[in-house]
């Protein structure tokens, strides 16, 4: 769908190729192996380290084990349940989650032409928050492990198309009045679970600070089995629409000119952002930063191709979520740490070092 | 989950069993619609599941002990000595607290622990020539009434031999919970605690596994626990789960909040621990001190309006109302809960109108919530408290969440100290 306006495009834009392509050509093979190696050792410490003390040896021999392979290395009962029930699980969730927000935010800053842009910003983690809150205080909680899950994933995506419906009255949509919108929702939400908060239990209020502050404490096998599938279609449809996000960098008019659906790819866009996030959402709350903070992370070393910063945006989330959590699991143990608390600390200093070392190669590249 | 960990044949079956045991509550919940229903099915389902799981260690390991009996007696009686130390850190309290009558404020904790403060406590009541003389007289006949009925209790048990199943690993995640696990004198058996747990005061050498709504999982598993106790703070959702994966049996307990809470968790522990014996001599013993301090505390004529305020780290202030904890508390003690008065149900969001509205004679706070506000002028700087009764009397209880919300084996002391305070209020 994408290849045919495309070609064109490239005849088309000699002005930004010039600027993006020689810095991501020079950075491009050591930036994807920096990303690729992250994920898998980050990965791999995921399962090898913990509160609890499982030998590296084991933990191999295990996950051998499993996949049919007897290595003959022998483990216990709790060691298993801590490795295979527990670490591989929040491993896999971890992973699914930063891949779903990072290709998501990646996705909305190329729609919205607007490099604030964030899941959080259309709607889907304040719906999904809010549907979380209510569902907690009219006792829907007690239903059972995936009621929560349920509604903060329906919450999500009803409202995010709530806003697109509501932007796109009258034929059009703008996407600048979807962004509005947003914000306006996210606001008059944000104080309605401030309301609803006001007058809940401790048991309420830690269920939905739970999904305010996002964790991945909860993580089971059920959950990747649910969100995962719905978290890797969504990042397979938004990697079809690379194409479609590079031309609408243009603007709307102009890539409707070059031939491009204008509409059908917005609405295909905001769908399979508001699918992963809201999966994401739903299995481990609202987790902020990563949308907003892994495009630009890849922005910076792999240039503004939505071919290579889709993809880019999935492995840098998955690494920052995966490094925040094995942070959160192990630095204050036997307690744990809030998730979002450290994607923040983590992602800030990486996204200030790159933009310092952008801002210096360009100046003496004569960009400014 | 069970599908995941097919080693664990022992922890799979224990895990249906626990969440059979859970849709039970669950369709009971839904049915009546209420948190209350679910509260009162998930806590006699785990007495159930406690049950079941009780009789198992029982066959493998039925020990009879001379030693084991003589700390049956202990766990029956919970040490007079602390009942005594209690009463004279209550008497010096109310005594302090006259002259000014500005703010009374609990450190009953510390006053029962240490013994230079037990002495201090002497000390001050003996010199201390005041009216509440009578009053403490009252208080010591309700104590010696109790701890008479006591030796009584334990000959009747000591014919019961009892014992926690070797190499129980325990971890309790709250402090009501942990509270009711050392007057069972089972504390050997705890190998961790939440936050919360705070008393007695040697909980702070058991590893903290921080707030129990946000639980390391993996933590928790390296204490390696047989028995986790919690209630429905325990979280987050998932981590039960996992727990119960990893083949460890859970306990939580929900309670009403009415004055038979205590006797329903230290009934559901002790069944949980193989102490129903024990459990239920001190549920017993609880419910017997409680029904003494009640027949004294409610012969108020003229009872004093209580206005409980929850104020949360991070500036969230709340009143209670309707259908709280307070509110059992309050009216147990010979109070009249100011909120409910008012129309609050539950906790609402402290507002000058709501403080004019209720306009208690007496402000009832948490001593954390008073350290989190910056003291007691802090307190009544509070836009619409110069507007209270209480306001402008300056009159504050303040006292510890764990002790007077906690609804453990120490309720009735906590109540007989607030109707204490309220008493003495009174007499001004």
């Amino acid at each position: 769908m994408a290849s045919g306006p495309l070609t064109q495009l490239r005849k088309r834009r000699p002005e930004i190729t010039h600027v993006a392509e020689p810095l991501s050509r020079i950075r491009s093979p050591m930036a994807w192996g920096v990303l690729t190696a992250g994920v898998a050792i980050l990965a791999a410490l995921n399962l090898i380290l913990g509160a609890f003390d499982v030998e590296l040896s084991r933990v191999v021999g295990l996950l051998f084990d499993k996949a049919g392979i007897d290595l003959g290395i022998e483990y216990s009962d709790r060691e298993e349940a801590v490795v295979w029930v527990i670490r591989l699980p929040r491993m896999l969730t971890a992973a699914l989650v930063g891949a779903g927000l990072g290709i998501s935010g990646a996705a909305l800053q190329g729609l919205f032409r607007n490099p604030l842009a964030d899941p959080g910003l259309i709607g889907v983690s304040s719906g999904a928050a809010f549907a979380v809150a209510l569902a907690v205080i009219l006792g829907l909680n007690t239903l059972g492990l995936f009621a929560l899950p349920l509604a903060a994933f329906a919450g999500g995506l009803i409202l995010t198309l709530g806003i697109y419906a509501f932007a796109r009255r009258g034929g059009r949509a703008q996407m600048a009045t979807m962004l509005l919108v947003g914000i306006a929702v996210n606001a008059l939400l944000a104080s309605a679970i401030s309301f609803i908060t006001s007058f809940s239990d401790d048991a309420q209020l830690r269920d939905i600070v739970f999904w305010l502050l996002g964790s991945l404490a909860g993580s089971v096998w059920n959950f990747v089995l649910a969100a995962g599938p719905l978290i890797l279609v969504a990042i397979v449809v938004l990697m079809r629409q690379a194409g479609a996000l590079n031309l609408l960098t243009l603007g709307d008019a102009e890539a409707r000119h070059l031939g491009l659906r204008v509409e059908r790819s917005q609405l295909t866009i905001v769908t399979a952002a508001a699918l992963a996030t809201g999966a994401g959402v739903a299995v481990a709350g609202v987790i902020g930063f990563v949308g907003l903070i892994a495009p630009h992370i890849v922005r910076l070393a792999l240039g503004p191709d939505h071919r290579r910063l889709l993809p880019g945006s999935a492995l840098a989330g998955a690494i920052l979520v995966l490094g925040a959590d094995l942070g959160a699991r192990t630095i204050a143990a036997p307690a744990e740490l809030p998730l979002g608390v450290l994607t923040a600390i983590i992602g800030t200093p990486v996204f200030l070092f790159l933009i310092d070392r952008a801002r210096r190669s360009l100046a003496l590249s004569g960009w400014q | 989950m069970a599908t995941f960990s097919p080693r664990a044949a022992g922890g799979d079956a224990e895990g249906r069993g626990g969440s059979a045991c859970r849709d039970e509550a669950t369709s009971s919940g839904k049915l009546r619609n209420s948190l209350l229903g679910l509260v009162t099915a998930l806590a006699l389902l785990a007495l159930a599941c406690a049950g079941d799981d009780q009789s198992q260690p029982a066959t493998v390991a039925p020990q009879i002990e001379l030693q084991e009996q003589e700390q049956q007696e202990q766990g029956v009686s919970p040490d007079p000595a602390d009942a005594q130390r209690s009463q004279q850190a209550q008497q010096q309290q109310t005594t302090s607290s006259r002259p000014q009558a500005e703010a009374v404020t609990s450190d009953r904790q510390a006053a029962g622990e240490r013994t230079s403060s037990e002495g201090a406590a002497t000390r001050d009541s003996s010199s201390e020539q005041s009216s509440s003389e009578a009053q403490a007289q009252e208080q010591q006949a309700v104590q010696s009434q109790a701890q008479q009925a006591q030796p009584a209790q334990a000959s009747a048990e000591q014919t019961v031999t009892e014992t926690v199943p070797e190499g129980t690993r325990i971890i309790t995640l709250f402090g009501d919970l942990t509270e009711i696990v050392y007057a069972l004198q089972a504390a050997e058996f705890l190998v961790g605690r939440d936050t919360s747990s705070v008393y007695p005061a040697e909980t702070e050498v058991l590893p903290n596994l921080g707030f129990a709504g946000a639980l390391n999982v993996e933590a928790i598993l390296a204490l390696e626990p047989t028995l986790v106790i919690g209630n429905s703070m325990a979280g987050p959702p998932g981590v039960l789960e996992q727990l119960e994966a990893a083949g460890v049996e859970l306990l939580i307990i929900e309670t009403p909040t009415g004055l038979d809470a205590p006797g329903i968790k230290i009934r559901a522990i002790g069944e949980a621990l193989g102490l129903s014996q024990t459990a239920e001599a001190l549920a017993l013993d609880v419910e017997r001190r409680m029904a003494a301090v009640l027949g004294q505390a409610q012969t108020v004529e003229r009872p004093l309006r209580v206005l409980l305020i929850y104020i949360r780290r991070g500036g969230l202030q709340l009143v209670s109302g309707q259908g709280n904890e307070a509110q059992t508390i309050i009216e147990a003690a010979g109070g009249i809960d100011a909120g409910a008065e008012s129309g609050i149900v539950g906790w609402q969001a402290l507002t000058p109108e709501a403080l004019v509205a209720a306009n208690p004679d007496v402000y009832l706070v948490m001593e954390l919530g008073l350290d989190v506000i910056g003291g007691i002028d802090a307190l009544l700087a509070i836009p619409g408290m110069a507007q209270t009764t209480a306001g402008r009397e300056r009159r504050v209880i303040a006292m510890s969440d764990l002790y007077l919300l906690g609804f453990g084996p120490r309720l009735p002391e906590a109540i007989a100290e607030l109707s204490a305070y309220l008493r003495s209020l009174q007499e001004e």
